[in-house]
């Protein structure tokens, strides 16, 4: 069960590196976060904690409800809904999502179990999105996925662990409303958030 | 008297399985000679090109049967004169003796690195004989096989055509004549991989498995940069020595494969893996020479090598398109001829890594493997369009429409060749028991017992199914099409273009747009520069370039050039300062063989 | 004696089956886009149709649209009597996936043939990108036969159907290297996103512009050829990767509702290919690689998590 879930997580993954439009980042982001939520449940079924419950409800409510919808409506005042050309993106970002994943199992191969694995691939991803990709929501969603990479490893390595859990949560959500608000007004200044005319704001 | 020869000849059955190799190939190879060289009749002399085909020949079963380092390089070196003398044949042509230049060049740093290396050997050995250096194989150590493996790489993998010492292949290749260049492709470039088996399996003995991962990425990045470079060639002959770079580095990617076998200790692994290197050898061999012959016959009648103004050769040349045809099918791995045996076995042998290796080599091996099967896919490509535009359509120019006829021995020579691909592959069963015995005498290992468990992983019985199952259905399809003719008609008449009936020749697709995908998104590569100008009318140009040549042999050549002019500066031009350099060299050199050796 | 009647009958199954399974294709697309569309037996009308009729051959062409349509159909049918449909056992020594899968490479290779061969611009463009993306498919490919071999250790895809049916657990990767079959399923067969089967605009065709000349009985040769290849590639997806159903033991009870269990698992996988072909538009050709690159980063994952687990 545990491997369904993790490979379901892992096919949404490698094919969020290849999105272009951003409707579909949001979907994506919004099922992998259901993904992780399940494997909290079933983790919490499995070993009895129940503070992993919490966690999987917390984490439903504030990132795929709450965060998915406050970039959505943020998406929904832009005037371009896909990314129009990319510094890394097509092939190159599948090559290199392969060759991530190849290092990330060939390093880490007995060291624990295989979510830890499944997160770090996922800041793997994360970290090709936020830096080959010039829209700003885009990169939003990249810093987004390594946050849930780091929750998927910090489930894992500490176990009593509610509040960090939950300053996790809060800080993403505050994340969300901050860039959200970022976005909205750079977007409403400027009519573009394509980040190649932010360095012509500079002297 | 008999006796003096055995005691002069290597009579192992790798020397036997290679000269065979080297027979069966030159006859058909011979019997199109004698009708291709009636073109060279006016201008240039006949008996020049047949006397140095014959030392051609001999000279390679004179470097396959020598059991002594000196012999081997001897025949060596009187194999390397003898294709540069062929190489230049067409003389009056200022290309081809720039190309043969370039090959003359190559051809012998891989003959110096050869003799270094088998200096080294004698040095540790204190040796000539083959047959004692074998004994000697174990008591290496392990820095003196690193060196006399990296010697071996660059000696033979310059003659053989591995990346990145490749770059005479697509020069050398279409300066020849046709028959000498099937000869040199299908023929010396497997004497090239004699000598690397024999050094690598059976002087070496036992090696470390980083020097089968290493030969195996070398033997990939051949593979996939050459077919890259294949897709975008205009002229026929320079595809087709690409192609001939792609499966070289094929066979020494298997080679690497059952070295990494061996140094696990896998060995009925290692010897099926040898046995696909071996037998891809021999069927690209014949596919590759029918396919040269099939690009002389084309060249006589037509007399240009450039596709784009080809086409259409169908209609007056039948009996070589029909050839082509099986030469085309043979290297895309069609079922059941012998091209697709080879590969199937070659396939089978990076899988069945999945699960004995344990480690990320297996990735890593898994990975060289894909890589291997989208050269495979680009094979097909390649081919498609070489016989497609070549032989099928239309004329695209006047060059296609006036067509001597070919000559009968040319059609015998490359009969004979189609005969060989369709009976290897039917016949691969017995073929490959055949070829495992070799195997098994060069890895040395005993008699390894094939169970049915890994003879039922190779693919022989398989294809003698399905080729009879293809017979019968064939057989009756074709009675009932029989049958089912007798009320109808067909037309012959113009091809539908959906309404436009003004077809032109020059609206079919040409060569370079037929590949043009690939090379879009390999540009990298193979540098593909387009240029689109639109002024009175559209213009436009596209041109490639051999990366490797441009960034790395331009270079080394201009370095060479200014230290050599920096290097006149000691010439005076009186005879006392000559004198004194010749004596101070004397004493130098007879200064170090005292101290050092 | 019994096993007689199962060597004729499974390849009868998939020939005579083939035009049905296509017909029901059209049918599910037509009821998604909410008109009545044609009958389920229109392929068997069809093909029927065209092998009344008189034939016109191009003048440009050679013995390669002479001759090269039957053998495209004795290529899908050799493979037939070659794969298990509704039974399979241990005792097969024949049956090697790589023979099949090289076999129905003939088709390709035939038909981009027939496309040069007939001197129009159409057919150059179908076979220049039928084997553009038939390359770039080919490592899926292996990388598919690769995990296969992992979890089954033989090549022989009569074992390979006897161990995934069996199997009431699978290992890890086992979703992923079926949807990465899946997707090669689509790129081999010339269904969408990577062509449209259904379009004459020589903007957006690649397997009918190759065939646009052929007329008559060539016609239909062509035609049933293709169905039947479909109808093989779903058939390797249902028996190496979808469990339960097909038969081991030879007797009447077990054989009838393995073709029961064969037919509904077929029918599924139309529904979703129907869904596909009418949710989605076709990609435009050099969005293709990355689609394949995502499926053969899906089979290499796929065997790293079978590796590592």
């Amino acid at each position: 069960m545990l491997e369904t879930i993790l490979e379901v997580l892992l096919i949404v993954t490698i094919l969020m590196t290849g999105f272009r439009r951003i409707k579909l980042f949001i979907y994506a982001f919004a099922v992998q976060s259901l993904c992780i939520a399940l494997i909290c449940f079933y983790l919490a079924y499995t070993t009895g904690e129940n503070s992993l419950y919490s966690v999987g409800v917390m984490t439903i409510f504030m990132k795929v409800i709450l965060t998915s919808g406050l970039i959505k409506r943020v998406s929904k005042s832009l005037k371009e809904n896909r990314e129009k050309e990319f510094i890394i993106g097509g092939l190159l970002s599948y090559v290199l999502c392969i060759a991530g994943i190849i290092i990330t199992y060939g390093l880490l191969a007995d060291f624990g179990p295989p979510f830890l694995k499944v997160g770090v691939v996922l800041m793997i991803v994360g970290s090709i999105l936020l830096v080959g990709r010039k829209e700003a929501i885009t990169q939003m969603i990249g810093f987004l996925t390594i946050e849930n990479g780091i929750v998927l490893l910090e489930i894992y390595m500490v176990k009593m662990s509610l509040i960090i859990e939950a300053g996790l949560m809060l800080e993403v959500v505050i994340l969300a409303i901050i860039m959200g608000t970022m976005i909205f007004n750079i977007n409403r200044e400027f009519d573009t958030i394509n980040t190649d005319t932010f360095s012509n704001t500079k002297r | 008297m008999l006796e003096s020869f055995y005691n002069i000849m290597m009579t192992d059955w790798l020397s036997i399985f290679f000269v065979a190799l080297i027979i069966l190939i030159s006859i058909p190879i011979c019997l199109f000679s004698i009708g291709y060289v009636k073109e060279y009749r006016q201008n240039y002399s006949i008996k020049y090109i047949y006397s140095m085909m014959t030392f051609f020949i001999l000279s390679m079963i004179g470097v396959v049967f020598s059991n002594n380092s000196i012999v081997f390089m001897i025949f060596w070196e009187i194999m390397s004169m003898t294709s540069f003398f062929l190489v230049i044949y067409e003389y009056k042509n200022k290309e081809n003796l720039s190309s043969g230049i370039m090959y003359f060049v190559m051809t012998h740093i891989s003959g110096l690195v050869l003799m270094i290396m088998f200096a080294l050997i004698y040095k540790y050995t204190n040796s000539f004989d083959f047959k004692e250096i074998m004994e000697y194989s174990n008591k290496f150590t392990l820095t003196q096989k690193t060196i006399i493996f990296i010697l071996a790489i660059i000696g033979f993998g310059a003659k053989a055509g591995l990346m990145p010492l490749h770059a005479w292949l697509p020069k050398a290749h279409p300066s020849a004549p046709s028959n000498v260049s099937a000869l040199m492709s299908g023929v010396m470039l497997k004497v090239a991989v004699y000598g690397f088996i024999r050094t690598a399996f059976m002087f070496l003995g036992d090696v470390p498995y980083s020097y089968g991962i290493s030969l195996m990425i070398i033997g990939t990045l051949t593979a996939i940069i050459s077919i890259l470079n294949a897709s975008a060639q205009r002229n026929m002959k320079k595809l087709l020595a690409y192609s001939s770079a792609e499966n070289i580095g094929l066979i020494f990617s298997v080679l690497g494969l059952a070295i990494i076998f061996k140094s696990y200790g896998l060995n009925t692994l290692a010897v099926l893996a040898l046995t696909a290197g071996l037998f891809h050898a021999v069927n690209h061999g014949i596919f590759k020479s029918l396919l040269f012959t099939a690009a002389g016959s084309v060249l006589y009648s037509t007399g240009t090598k450039n596709m784009n103004e080809l086409g259409g050769l169908y209609k007056k040349m039948k009996f070589a398109t029909f050839c082509a045809f099986v030469g085309t099918a043979a290297i895309s791995a069609i079922p059941p001829l012998n091209g697709f045996a080879s590969e199937v076995a070659i396939f089978m042998s990076f899988i069945q890594v999945a699960g004995k290796i344990d480690s990320i080599w297996m990735i890593v091996i898994i990975l060289c493997g894909s890589i291997l099967a989208l050269t495979s896919g680009a094979v097909m490509y390649v081919s498609v369009k070489s016989f497609g535009i070549t032989y099928l359509g239309e004329p695209r120019s006047i060059k296609a429409q006036n067509i001597h006829k070919v000559p009968i021995s040319m059609n015998i020579g490359m009969g004979l060749l189609s005969v060989y691909a369709i009976l290897f592959g039917v016949l691969s069963k017995f073929i490959f028991e055949y070829i495992i015995k070799i195997s098994q005498d060069i890895i040395n290992v005993g008699n390894i017992r094939l169970d049915e468990n890994t003879l039922q992983n190779f693919v022989g019985f398989d294809i003698v199914v399905m080729a009879s199952i293809i017979i019968s259905v064939t057989v009756v399809f074709l009675l009932v099409n029989y049958i089912t003719r007798k009320n109808k008609t067909f037309k012959v008449y113009d091809t539908w273009g959906c309404g436009f009936n003004e077809a032109k020749p020059y609206m079919q697709y040409s060569g370079s747009g037929f590949t043009q995908p690939l090379s879009k998104i390999a540009t990298s590569i193979i540098g593909y520069k387009k240029t689109v100008l639109k002024e009175e009318t559209i213009f436009f140009r596209q041109h490639t370039t051999d990366m490797i040549e441009k960034y790395l042999y331009n270079p080394i050549i201009s370095l060479v050039d200014y230290l050599a002019i920096k290097i006149t500066k000691i010439h005076y031009g009186q005879i006392q300062v000559y004198i004194a350099y010749i004596i101070m060299s004397l004493i130098i050199a007879v200064v170090c063989v005292v101290k050092f050796i | 004696m019994l096993i007689y009647i199962v060597y004729i009958l499974q390849p009868l199954l998939i020939l005579l089956l083939a035009p049905l399974f296509m017909g029901i294709l059209g049918k599910v697309k037509a009821c998604f886009r909410g008109y009545t569309g044609p009958s389920v037996f229109q392929v068997y009308y069809d093909i029927a149709k065209l092998m009344k009729k008189d034939e016109v051959i191009s003048k440009s062409s050679s013995f390669v649209t002479t001759i090269g349509p039957l053998f495209t159909l004795v290529a899908a049918v050799s493979c037939t009597f070659i794969i298990p449909v509704f039974y399979t056992s241990l005792a097969f020594s024949f049956g090697n996936i790589f023979v099949i899968i090289f076999t129905l490479g003939i088709i390709k290779f035939i038909t981009s043939l027939i496309g040069l061969d007939s001197a129009s611009t159409f057919g150059g463009m179908g076979s220049s990108r039928e084997l553009f993306i038939s390359m770039l498919a080919e490592p899926i490919m292996f990388v598919v036969i690769t995990f296969l071999f992992i979890e089954t250790k033989s090549f022989n895809i009569f074992t390979i159907a006897y161990a995934n049916s069996t199997q009431l657990s699978f290992g890890p990767g086992h979703v992923l290297a079926a949807l990465a079959f899946f997707i090669l399923l689509l790129a081999e067969n010339a269904r969408m996103p990577v062509d449209n089967p259904e379009t004459h605009l020589e903007l957006t065709m690649v397997h009918e512009a190759m065939i646009l000349d052929l007329s008559g009985k060539r016609l239909a040769y062509i035609e049933l050829a293709s169905a039947i290849k479909f109808v093989l590639f779903l058939t390797i997806l249902i028996n190496g990767f979808l469990p339960y159903g097909i038969a081991t033991g030879l007797n009447l009870l077990t054989m009838g509702t393995a073709i029961i269990l064969f037919i509904i698992k077929l029918i599924g996988c139309l529904i979703v290919i129907a869904v596909i072909e009418t949710t989605m538009a076709k990609f435009r050709l050099f969005r293709v690689p990355e689609l394949l690159t995502f499926a053969f980063a899906l089979g290499i994952v796929s065997i790293i998590i079978n590796h590592y687990a």
